[in-house]
């Protein structure tokens, strides 16, 4: 316990010790209990809906991508979430913000769906048509888009998993000198030599900088050309470079908000009350009010560039993306539009509106609803995104020709969102036997770091930020 | 009136390149002498320009010529770029100018993708010995304003004005733009796009008839007719 | 840490107001070369409105040029300001402090700077004054609220009236602090100015919630000013203009040469003023850091651009880009401008050494500003050059001698109205340099002294 101006210093509250905070994070926490096994055996049992919708899919016999639409819909839209959580713990990391301390691993945890996403990436290189006699980004080059597209999936995959890996190396030990059981047979393989030697430590932080860094480069690469080879290139006459970074960011939002809602489950559920404070999903509402102000703005730049102009081909792309189809009298029955307001609405305006009222964003169940919200309206974005660009049959020409039929979806799409949703859960749940929700060393830090102190009559609390 | 839609019909195959249009132009609309220095700054001022295009390699070269003036379009770039008004649609299908009005942030210029507006950078002048040339109805623009074609609107006023007064509409058939009036050749015609008879309205829907930079979706009421190129035409057979 | 003097609040009040109360030779020095500038820029402007545009380089199809250029590049300047105080304000960054009032000031100054360009740059400019208020005089017609040029005035004037208004309640606690320490006329003056503050609690809680509500409702203004600005361009169907990502693109590139020149500003402020107490290697240090984020964002915003001007391989788009690439002047701008605004300096500065090194940041903020401004050229001017499909009418932009004379004279008036207003105020606030004091903690870490920040707080249950 350290000492300033020899007064004692004062930590109210909760995880007061680093003893109680060894014993709940690497004892009790690490306890498998009933409900946990149900969890894990349910979505064990799920995850195979997910293989079997495929099966389903490529059994249908259909290699017309415009019937695979939805599929791409449930897979872009599990993709962005999931890649995006680890997103906004890297760039808090990276601010030096300490709140974050305590949420960080469960948010890093999610970088564990990487495999299911490349798995479930393959239909998508295999029904996408080719990028002959359509704009493209990769100048004709024969083994695009499926060569440059699988390698960065797989270096963002790798780099996620390798910043998990670094970042659970100091628990991995601490289960590995004081656990018990299965989680400490594995940490001690998994574990190697950490020791948490001073150069270890140093070697460990520029290690996670060097790896965040690459991994927020290869998350907007990926998301560039993803959003670019599976949803721009297949509609004639769309270009809009702003679509990669909205893609990107509207990743992120999706990732803050499914953390946002994890974190208020761990805390009902497992009993986290105390790492999940007001603070942190504070914090994380004020991420996600900036980012859903993201959302509109990004948004509203391409529109305004595509209705201001009045250029054929873009009023083409408005109508594809956003109103429906001109020709239709009745706004309500275009499909497209209604996608579009439940997009724009569950993820901009209702969030907006929710978060800007101050007792509601700064609480704990505001936060938590507007996360579902958002989890919704990402959905429904993807949906106008991708349902309707993958319908777009007509190859080539300067501009859309005509709105395209969108296909319905079908009960493998159901499946396969189902398999690939429980299968990511499932992973989750098994990691966190071994190294559990929170993380030790970083709340550790955090106590080290902050501390409150009297003042006065009152009380001040002081951050300390090493360089 | 309102009955009536100007426009024009550009025969791209009748046109010789003799520049009578762009004479007759400027001595009609009081457009300034170009002089050497106004086409090496490039601020020469012709509301209908010949281009000059070569087509193959020396020696075998063809020069293909593009009248162009302001396209009069339906769906103009560069209205609603302007902050005070100064170029709007009337009803007759025209794109107008307000001079008064214009401020010269050049906007309207920058959106025009036929590069059909011109720059007044120089206060206008004239040998004196002009200056009883100048065409009365027709405002000499200052320094400062953006011009471009009017198609002749003040022949078009004077003739609404006789036929109202006349009571018949004979003044209006007739009526010519000065281009359309001086060229020899009769690529250019001008008329009421809305009189199914007329000249103009039946060589606008004519199948060699196309739009200048279709894909900007301007809506133009000018139209071209097409090149009738035999070389190609018969190569096109050969394929 | 080496050089994090205390200081008492006597010398802080002493070394902060000496321009205020005294003319010293240093501060009169500074004043000659913007001066100078500003002259030369003033014969331009009198030339340019007494002859007519034809003094200028512009010609078709390039009927903007410098002006514009410039225009953009200072309004992309102005974006420091909130950049630094309203974000840092919120994220509530310490080191923020001693810088807070310079970014916001040149913020102002380069509003003012920019809002002359339009102006001189129309043709009529003794019109476009008038005519483009929201005020129907006698002609029953309003500025077509369609048009970006009234977009333009309508948000700089929006984020010009906030940003004095910051600045200005900023101030206030000086103005008190002039008026305590000076007599007669000085004293009635900077009393009406600092409307009756007499430093209770209750008026410093008022300022402190006006200066958070303020960073948030000015950030929306922020944003919107440069994306309106981007628009000028973006909305038009000129087609290496009309790019989606313009208005995020430009935005980043203006945070990124604002807050450079905020890097330049602290530099020379330290060295006229002598303020090494209060702007310290740290402060460089993190606005290096800060710089390097900002950077590498407007690196990925200008490989979106670039790269999707190959998307579509149209041939007008395809023109700009030869333009651009291969054609002088323009293939050297492009690699002096990715060289000078990123390849140069961001290297330079994930060495803490360099971040550390005063000289070399301000050389290599000077490196990235000239960078930007050349952006700005690559970006507006080959695109008309090259415009449409029309080749006919394509010809090259030449500025002329009074074009470079008025954006050298920008540079001076920024100057000049930087250092007339540290003439009458501090430039570092000096009631934040005290908070400042007052709210570090260092704390003994075994041993090493790592310092702290004391922050107010609510709850008892603080991470």
């Amino acid at each position: 316990m350290q000492k300033t101006d020899g007064n004692e210093v004062v930590i109210p509250g909760a995880p007061a010790t680093q003893e109680d905070l060894t014993q709940e994070l690497l004892h009790d926490s690490l306890q498998t209990g009933s409900r946990m096994r149900k969890a894990l055996l349910i979505s064990g049992v799920l995850s195979i809906l997910g293989f079997v919708g495929l099966i389903m899919h490529f059994a249908s016999g259909s290699s017309d991508h415009t019937t695979w639409n939805f599929y791409a819909v449930v897979y872009f839209y599990v993709f962005s979430v999931t890649m995006g959580i680890p997103m906004a713990s890297i760039g808090l990391r990276m601010a030096r913000a300490q709140w974050r301390r305590p949420t960080s691993r469960s948010a890093e945890l999610f970088a564990i769906a990487g495999p299911i996403n490349l798995i479930f990436f393959i239909p998508i290189l295999l029904v996408a048509p080719p990028i002959e006699g359509r704009n493209s980004l990769w100048m004709d080059w024969a083994l695009a888009p499926w060569f440059p597209d699988i390698i960065m999936m797989v270096l963002l995959v790798v780099t996620g998993l390798a910043f998990l890996y670094v970042s659970l190396l100091p628990d991995l030990a601490s289960v590995r000198d004081h656990g018990i059981g299965r989680a400490q047979r594995i940490a001690t393989i998994l574990s190697r030599d950490w020791n948490g030697t001073k150069s270890q430590w140093s070697i460990h932080k520029s290690a996670l900088g060097i790896l965040g860094a690459f991994y927020i480069t290869a998350y907007a690469m990926t998301h560039l050309v993803l959003a670019t080879d599976f949803a721009m290139t297949l509609v004639p006459g769309w270009k809009d470079p702003i679509f990669p970074a909205f893609h990107a960011v509207t990743g992120i939002q999706m990732g803050t908000a499914l953390l946002i809602v994890t974190m208020y489950l761990l805390r009902r559920l497992g009993g986290f009350g105390r790492y999940f404070e007001l603070e942190q999903f504070w914090g994380y509402s004020r991420l996600l009010l900036a980012l859903s102000l993201f959302y509109f703005y990004f948004w509203w730049c391409a529109f305004i560039l595509f209705w201001y102009a009045r250029l054929p081909h873009e009023q083409a792309v408005v109508a594809l993306f956003i109103s429906g189809d001109y020709a239709d009298p009745s706004v309500f029955s275009r499909p497209q539009f209604l996608m579009f307001l439940g997009a724009i609405g569950f993820s901009f305006f209702l969030p907006l509106l929710l978060l800007m009222w101050n007792v509601l964003r700064r609480s704990i169940v505001g936060p938590t609803i507007v996360g579902v919200i958002i989890l919704i309206g990402g959905f429904f974005d993807r949906m106008r995104l991708y349902a309707n660009a993958w319908s777009v049959d007509q190859v080539g020409g300067h501009g859309l020709e005509y709105i395209p039929e969108i296909n319905a979806p079908t009960i493998s799409d159901l499946f396969v969102m189902v398999g690939m949703i429980s299968s990511i859960l499932f992973l989750y749940l098994l990691v966190s036997r071994v190294v559990g929700f929170v993380s030790l060393w970083e709340t550790r830090q955090a106590l080290l770091l902050r501390f409150v102190k009297p003042w006065g009559v009152g009380h001040v609390s002081v951050v300390i930020k090493p360089e | 009136m309102s009955d009536v839609k100007w426009g024009m019909v550009v025969d791209v195959d009748k046109c010789s390149g003799c520049q009578a249009c762009v004479i007759a132009c400027m001595a009609e609309n009081n457009i300034p002498i170009n002089l050497d220095r106004d086409f090496k700054e490039n601020r020469s001022i012709a509301w209908i320009r010949i281009e000059r295009y070569w087509e193959g390699e020396y020696p075998d070269v063809k020069a293909r010529f593009l009248p162009v003036l302001c396209q009069h379009c339906g769906n103009a770039p560069c209205e609603p770029v302007c902050p005070v008004y100064a170029t709007f649609h009337n009803d007759q299908g025209m794109n107008i100018q307000v001079y008064n009005r214009c401020v010269g942030t050049r906007y309207c210029a920058n959106n025009c993708p036929y590069h059909a507006r011109y720059f007044n950078y120089r206060r206008p002048t004239w040998p004196e010995t002009y200056n009883n040339y100048l065409n009365p109805d027709v405002t000499v623009r200052d320094r400062g304003i953006m011009e471009k074609c009017s198609f002749c609107v003040q022949r078009i006023n004077a003739a609404t004005r006789i036929a109202k007064r006349d009571g018949n509409e004979d003044a209006i058939a007739g009526l010519q733009t000065a281009c359309a009036q001086a060229c020899p050749t009769d690529a250019l015609v001008f008329g009421n796009l809305n009189n199914p008879d007329s000249q103009v309205s039946q060589l606008y829907n004519d199948e060699r008839s196309y739009v200048l930079q279709e894909s900007i979706g301007t809506q133009p009421n000018i139209r071209y007719l097409k090149k009738i190129d035999e070389h190609a035409a018969a190569e096109a057979h050969a394929h | 840490m080496q050089d994090r003097p205390t200081l008492t609040p006597t010398q802080i009040n002493e070394e902060l107001l000496w321009p205020v109360f005294s003319f010293r030779r240093r501060h009169a020095i500074a004043f000659i070369p913007p001066m100078i500038l500003l002259m030369g820029g003033v014969a331009a402007v009198t030339i340019l409105v007494y002859q007519g545009l034809w003094v200028t380089g512009l010609a078709r199809p390039a009927f903007w040029g410098f002006f514009i250029v410039n225009f953009v590049f200072w309004i992309g300047v102005s974006h420091a300001g909130t950049m630094i105080s309203a974000i840092l304000r919120l994220t509530q960054a310490e080191w923020k402090r001693p810088i807070t009032r310079a970014a916001e000031v040149m913020t102002i100054f380069s509003l003012i700077t920019s809002l002359l360009h339009p102006v001189i740059h129309a043709g009529r400019p003794w019109r476009i004054i008038y005519w483009l208020l929201p005020y129907d005089f006698s002609r029953g017609i309003w500025p077509d609220i369609r048009s970006p040029l009234v977009w333009d005035p309508i948000a700089i004037t929006t984020y010009l009236t906030g940003s004095v208004l910051f600045v200005f309640t900023a101030l206030i606690p000086d103005f008190a602090l002039i008026r305590d320490q000076s007599t007669g006329l000085r004293k009635k003056i900077y009393g009406q100015l600092a409307l009756g503050w007499r430093g209770t609690p209750r008026q410093w809680k008022l300022q402190g919630i006006f200066g958070l509500l303020m960073s948030a409702l000015i950030l929306p203004v922020f944003v919107s000013v440069h994306s309106i600005v981007s628009w000028d361009f973006a909305v038009s169907v000129v087609p290496a203009w009309h790019v989606t990502v313009y208005a995020p693109y430009f935005v980043i590139g203006a945070v990124h040469s604002g807050v450079s020149m905020v890097l330049t500003l602290m530099a020379l402020m330290r060295w006229i003023f002598k303020l090494e107490n209060y702007i310290w290697e740290d402060h460089f240090d993190a606005v290096g850091r800060l710089l390097i984020v900002i950077a590498t964002l407007w690196l990925f915003f200008f490989f979106l651009d670039f790269a999707f001007s190959f998307y579509t391989r149209e041939e007008q788009e395809l023109a700009v880009m030869e333009r651009r690439l291969f054609e002088w002047p323009f293939n050297a701008i492009t690699v002096i401008m990715v060289f000078t605004s990123y390849i140069i300096p961001i290297p330079l500065w994930l060495s803490r050494r360099v971040r550390r090194n005063i000289p070399l940041m301000f050389w290599t903020s000077i490196l990235v500003n000239i960078g930007m401004w050349l952006e700005r050229y690559f970006l507006i001017i080959p695109a008309i050059e090259r415009k449409q499909e029309l080749t006919f009418l394509w010809s090259n932009y030449v500025p002329s001698l009074i074009e470079s004379l008025v954006v050298l004279a920008s540079f001076g008036m920024v100057g000049f109205l930087l250092l007339l207003f540290a003439k009458f105020v501090p430039l570092v606030p000096a009631w934040e340099a005290k908070e400042g004091v007052v709210f570090r903690e260092d704390v003994q870490f075994g041993q090493v002294v790592l310092p702290g920040i004391i922050k107010e707080t609510e709850e008892e249950n603080v991470w």
